[in-house]
């Protein structure tokens, strides 16, 4: 899988390099770009490196003098402001950012510097983007919203007798709310007989209440990346194990607790998506045009062991692109 | 599924009524407001997380979350009559306070409490249900018993006497501060245990747990004195206050299982209370007359 998910990035990248150079007009020019973090955690260090990769192998890093600088915020808000202020004197031709509040703080201070974030959960509330298609500003972005429609196709695939699907989330999280209402939108959208059942929940001790009261309404349970159900997730293991009912989640260590199946970003890849949109700007497209661009590769996990304890067929899985199956 | 369903409500009422008996003594007895249950359940659940997770046994560190929340109790009563806090003021005060506590204690904002380490140990379903209710059930009539007859007690009658008429209890020898002291800690040992057992259900402590816990107890304590009618005895009121407990558990169940919107999900239990206080005005119980504010 890597070997392949590796030819495609070069195959991408070839593509998108000859693209490059049959519109680039002047080679040779001096381009700073500056990698702005706002902490290192190991999603962030991915995404730094999908970027980096895939910017310095295209056309466009060889035909030009780049100079590429690394800044860290190191989770602190008043670092956050000095390294926007210092972008917002020395101006260089691009600011690849991660981490909302840091974009945020850089678009105020330096508005016309080309901004691409990496990983942005919603870009409208948090003022960064006018819309989802288009930002109106020198900004683009790719965003880590879990992509909904790829989780349906896979609760409808891998079990396709679910009928209602119940979500337990913190309406107080902002992400979470953003999540379930695309869920939402998308089911309605595809029509079919899928039901979505919500169970609010305050805080982690909630979860044990959400899920008994589930219990019975539904055929499945789908966890949005919400921080507070995620804090119980030995609890949502534990139920849904007993009761036999298949558990969706975003993140792969859901599938230690018994989770059916996981749909999880890749970060590395993600990286890379948004060095392409800032290689389409670079190419000559406005930048305030470009959609916020939600990740269509996400890694399926399916926990073959669970599965079989389900009596659930995962043949039709085995060898697909993107799909691992762990024992 | 019904049946479980049921099983599980029971559980619950039972764990809310001993917290509504918490309120009752603190609200009823005393006439304090005491708005320390936000801080003293948390911290309950929080040591009993903490004690069964080292590997004590679930029932000592039920007596332990009994315990601390005695200790929070009385220091309520001591910022209170001490310091001259105003009674609402201090129980905000060492609710407030407990927040950091139980966060410093734990370490972390949540820690979950693996099944084995639980009053039941390792049962699962339906089984694990009916475990957890015998043993409410044995833990909530040994409180009802021990409230019952503690009431009936010279220092349970100084401390309701204490709450009707300070001032002739002073003058018959019953200090204020102590019975205060005694009383607030009676009743959030209440709220501990509470807290204590509800971990035996969620299966972890989270120091937001405790937001609002004073109106749900509240809530519990008001449609109890309501079923009660005008009857005074401290075994109907008790038992009335576990029944409503029950009802309003079945009551927020219900609501969750006809799907109502997330958000409003603390506008129908406030809806709830109002509608509650509505009728206890309409029938002439005297609730909450002649709470003590300073």
């Amino acid at each position: 899988m890597r070997t392949k998910s590796t030819a495609l990035f070069l195959a991408l990248c070839v593509s998108v390099s000859l693209g490059l150079s049959n519109c680039r007009s002047p080679k040779n020019k001096e381009f700073k770009l500056v990698i702005v973090s706002i902490v290192e955690i190991e999603p962030i260090a991915q995404l730094r490196k999908g970027f980096r990769d895939r910017f310095e192998n295209s056309q466009f890093f060889k035909d030009n003098k780049v100079t590429i600088r690394e800044e860290n915020a190191q989770g602190d808000a008043g670092l956050t402001n000095q390294i926007a202020d210092k972008i917002a004197a020395e101006q260089p031709d691009l600011v690849y950012v991660l981490g909302t509040p840091m974009a945020q703080a850089i678009q105020k201070k330096a508005p016309n510097v080309l901004l691409v974030q990496g990983a942005v959960t919603d870009p409208v509330a948090a003022g960064l983007a006018n819309s989802w298609t288009g930002s109106g500003k020198k900004y683009v972005a790719t965003s880590d919203l879990p992509p909904v429609q790829k989780q349906v196709e896979l609760i409808r695939l891998l079990t396709p007798q679910v009928m209602r699907l119940g979500v337990i989330y913190n309406p107080g999280e902002v992400n979470s709310v953003a999540v379930v209402s695309r869920l939402r939108d998308q089911i309605t959208k595809a029509g079919g007989n899928l039901k979505l059942v919500e169970r609010p929940i305050a805080n982690s001790g909630d979860v044990a209440a959400a899920v008994q009261s589930l219990l019975g309404n539904i055929d499945a349970i789908y966890l949005p990346p919400d921080n507070t159900a995620h804090a119980a997730l030995p609890v949502l293991g534990k139920f849904t194990r007993e009761n036999k009912i298949p558990l969706y989640a975003t993140v792969s260590n859901a599938l230690d607790q018994g989770a059916l199946a996981t749909l999880s970003l890749d970060f590395t890849q993600l990286g890379g998506e948004s060095a392409d949109l800032a290689l389409q700007v670079l190419g000559g497209k406005d930048p305030s045009t470009i959609p916020i661009q939600i990740s269509e590769n996400p890694t399926v996990t399916i926990n073959g062991k669970v599965a079989t304890a389900y009596g659930l067929d995962v043949s039709g899985f085995r060898g697909k692109p993107n799909v691992k199956i762990v024992e | 599924m019904i049946a479980y369903k049921v099983l599980v409500i029971l559980g619950d009422g039972l764990i809310f009524g001993l917290l509504a008996t918490g309120v009752y003594v603190a609200f009823q007895w005393l006439r304090f407001p005491d708005l320390t249950p936000d801080g003293s359940f948390v911290l309950g659940a929080a040591i009993c997380v903490k004690v069964a997770s080292a590997g004590y046994p679930p029932l000592l560190a039920v007596f332990c979350s009994i315990a601390a929340g005695a200790l929070t109790g009385s220091c309520t009563a001591a910022v209170n009559k001490l310091v001259k806090v105003p009674t609402v003021v201090s129980g905000l005060l060492v609710s407030s306070a407990l927040y950091s506590i139980t966060w410093l204690m734990l370490g972390k904002p949540n820690q979950f409490l693996d099944s084995p380490h639980t009053l039941v140990g390792d049962f699962s379903g339906v089984t694990a249900v009916i475990h957890l209710l015998v043993w409410l059930v044995i833990i909530c009539a040994a409180t009802v018993a021990g409230i019952v007859v503690f009431g009936g007690s010279i220092w349970g009658l100084r401390t309701r006497a204490i709450g009707e008429n300070p001032l002739l209890a002073n003058d018959l020898g019953a200090s204020e501060r102590q019975y205060t002291l005694l009383g607030l800690a009676l009743a959030n040992g209440f709220v501990g245990l509470s807290g204590a057992l509800f971990t035996q259900r969620s299966f972890s402590a989270d120091i937001n747990m405790g937001v609002g816990i004073t109106i749900i107890g509240l809530t519990g304590l008001i449609l109890g004195l309501l079923i009660a009618g005008g009857r005074r005895k401290v075994i109907v009121i008790v038992l009335c206050i576990f029944g409503a407990s029950i009802l309003h558990k079945g009551i927020t169940f219900l609501t969750l299982e006809l799907g109502m919107p997330a958000e409003s999900f603390r506008l129908v239990s406030a809806v709830v209370l109002l509608v509650a206080f509505f009728l206890v005005r309409a029938s002439s119980v005297d609730f909450l007359k002649s709470l003590k504010w300073n």
